[in-house]
């Protein structure tokens, strides 16, 4: 007989139930739990506009990008785009000065990539080259929701809880997946991750069916299926400079009815961290899988690193066997 | 003098707005009146989907060409201005897709960004497999009629709800120059064998999630007789029916169910999007467009009807044109006759 495993997933964030369905669905004898303080549409992911665009992390980001880019494209060529909030996204990155490297890592990875035209780059007048393509837009106050229900069909439960202690967590569970994001800082003392603090606005522009990136990341409009989110920061701004500087770009901007702003905190790291730990509970050691610290690419890299946590999941439930609990 | 325009959709207004414009302070006392029994929102140019992209090829009429350039490059330029969305005019992107093989359209260096589609994307839409993707610009008549209303009516323009019943009714009334933009009931006023209506029929749907517009072409079954799906501002626009020869402007649940089946298995998605409702409309469908001048007993008129399915396409190249000959008129007026020179 096939004794169930018990594994807890921390964090609720697009990380953590990305990780926990995947789980759930490759490992049928595992029971998933996912335990967070916060549940959409509270947590992080849930402010993000979501578009997807590649990191400059070193090491495994590629696989990862493409990984997730290709799980989303599925999800938006299907039946379930609009449920999901997950869809195609068209636009372009634009560059005031021209760029050592035009074809970056992930150009074949989007869709459609390719040099902006001096037609299309007349629009930009202060900007000298750029880059069109086509991405995906994963909106989490409607993607997280769909993730959960796909978590409950495979099994899956979610728990309303703060979890201070893994070694707690480790009394009770055979496997610790850690995706608790900004919250590892604390719970592991990991200094490496420190807050990234992002504000967007968001107004009503439905006439607006591209995204604009500045290419140093901090102006950007990205249109959704509910608004247009304007961003960006990596520090304290007034939301009046970032809309200037969003109208600046497209001018349109001036009829747009405001919608409201958001604050979060982007979980910073070197890279994110996707390796095995453990923790000591009574002697035993208990492993742990972490999965945390994708700073301002959760969306983008969170199906990819997914996959790779539940392959070092895999590899803790082969070497142990299960053990009684009690 | 008094210059009458009979039909207020986008041709007969931007028709009106630009002889204004070119005229007004060239010809004394010039006044517009603009004579229809249909005005925004009821027209054929306020239900279309507003997207500008011609038919494939013009085989051959590079005057059309010409003027659905002008209008491009003309609408491109409001982009950046306070006004571009009162008058309803944004950059949409998307997919132009054949079940075969196809020669690049006519309007490939129009557009912005034109480029062939690769495999990957071709396998986002089974049974396509050749197809293009640019950047093209939306025009909707709902918001863009309106504004050229407002100024027109700014600038003196007098708007007069009524049916015309010929043009010897309005030169009779003292109207020297008549500029006819009737549409599909060109007919009615002079009788024309190769104007004929192209029915077609919508299903307005909220989608939000649908950022891009998908047209489909199938040679076999003619333009606009197969899938199309155009976001727009305000909703979603569903099409794919043309249907030569056809009157009724009353919705078919035929047509509906065709429409809706077929866009479905193009865009998945379309299983949850929110049916608001239907609208049929009339293409005024000729071989070409026509426009010219003729001298009539009693005065000469100016034509510009025929645009099928691309009058907001190719609208503003054509009022050009149209003001270009309303300026021979004139100049055939200023020029004092030969033969009164010959007598005297």
């Amino acid at each position: 007989i096939q004794v169930t495993q018990v594994v807890a997933v921390v964090g609720a964030g697009v990380v953590g139930l990305s990780t926990a369905v995947v789980i759930a669905e490759a490992l049928p004898h595992c029971s998933v739990t996912v335990l967070a303080d916060r549940f959409t549409p509270n947590t992080t992911s849930d402010g993000a506009a979501g578009i997807l665009f590649a990191s400059q992390f070193p090491g495994e980001q590629r696989r990862w990008f493409k990984r997730t880019f290709d799980h989303l494209l599925l999800i938006a060529s299907s039946p379930e785009a609009g449920v999901a909030g997950v869809f195609l996204s068209s636009g372009w990155q634009i560059f005031r000065e021209v760029p050592p490297e035009k074809k970056p890592y992930w150009s074949d990875c989007v869709l459609s990539f390719g040099t902006m035209t001096d037609a299309e780059l007349k629009r930009f007048p202060q900007y000298k080259f750029g880059q069109a393509f086509t991405t995906i837009k994963c909106e989490c106050p409607s993607y997280l929701p769909w993730l959960q229900k796909r978590l409950e069909k495979a099994g899956g439960i979610m728990i309303h809880e703060k979890v201070t202690d893994l070694a707690e967590l480790g009394l009770r569970y055979d496997v610790i997946v850690n995706c608790s994001g900004l919250g590892s800082r604390e719970l592991l003392g990991d200094e490496d991750v420190h807050p990234v603090r992002g504000q967007v606005l968001r107004v009503h522009a439905p006439w607006l069916q591209h995204f604009v990136r500045v290419a140093d990341g901090h102006t950007y409009i990205y249109p959704g299926a509910g608004g247009v989110t304007l961003g960006g920061t990596r520090q304290a701004a007034d939301s009046q400079a970032i809309f200037e500087r969003c109208r600046r770009l497209e001018p349109s901007l001036g009829s747009a009815r405001p919608l409201g702003e958001w604050v979060g905190l982007r979980p910073g790291r070197r890279n994110p961290r996707v390796e095995r730990g453990h923790v000591r509970v009574h002697g035993r050691r208990v492993p742990v899988v972490h999965n945390y610290g994708h700073g301002g690419w959760g969306i983008t890299l969170s199906w990819g690193t997914a996959l790779d946590a539940l392959d070092l999941v895999r590899q803790c439930l082969n070497e142990r066997p299960p053990e009684a609990r009690l | 003098m008094r210059v009458a325009v009979i039909g207020a959709g986008v041709i007969g207004l931007s028709t009106a707005q630009c002889i204004y414009e070119r005229y007004h302070s060239a010809v004394s006392s010039l006044s517009i009146e603009v004579y229809a029994d249909r005005f925004t929102p009821q027209t054929t140019s306020d239900g279309a989907a507003g997207l500008w992209q011609p038919y494939l090829y013009d085989n051959g009429n590079t005057l059309e060409t010409k003027w659905n350039k002008e209008t491009f490059d003309y609408l491109l330029g409001f982009l950046n201005s306070p006004d571009s969305i009162k008058m309803g005019i944004f950059l949409q992107s998307g997919y132009n897709l054949c079940s075969d093989p196809a020669p690049d359209p006519s309007f490939r260096d129009i557009v912005l960004g034109f480029r062939q589609l690769a495999k990957r994307e071709l396998d986002l839409f089974p049974g396509y497999s050749h197809g293009w993707f640019n950047t093209a610009l939306m025009i909707e008549g709902k918001s863009y009629l309106p504004w050229l209303m407002n100024w027109l009516k700014q600038r003196g323009v007098k708007f007069y709800q009524r049916k015309v019943s010929s043009f010897q009714e309005l030169a009779d009334s003292g109207v020297e120059v008549i500029i006819n933009c009737t549409g599909v009931r060109s007919g009615e006023l002079q009788p024309d064998p190769e104007l004929k209506p192209g029915r077609g029929q919508i299903i307005k749907v909220s989608a939000p999630w649908l950022k891009h517009f998908i047209l489909t072409h199938n040679f076999k079954k003619g333009v606009y007789n197969s899938p199309y799906i155009i976001p727009g501002s305000r909703h979603v626009t569903v099409g794919g029916v043309f249907q030569l020869g056809n009157w009724s402007e009353q919705n078919s649940t035929a047509d509906h169910k065709k429409i809706w089946e077929e866009a479905c298995s193009l865009e998945p998605s379309l299983k949850h999007a929110r049916v608001m409702e239907d609208w049929s409309g009339l293409r005024p469908v000729r071989s070409r467009v026509r426009l010219e001048r003729e001298m009539m007993q009693f005065g000469p008129v100016i034509h510009n009807y025929g645009h099928g399915g691309y009058g907001l396409t190719i609208h503003w190249g054509c009022a050009l044109e149209a003001a270009r000959l309303f300026g021979e008129i004139i100049d055939a007026l200023k020029e004092p006759c030969l033969s009164d020179l010959k007598e005297h």
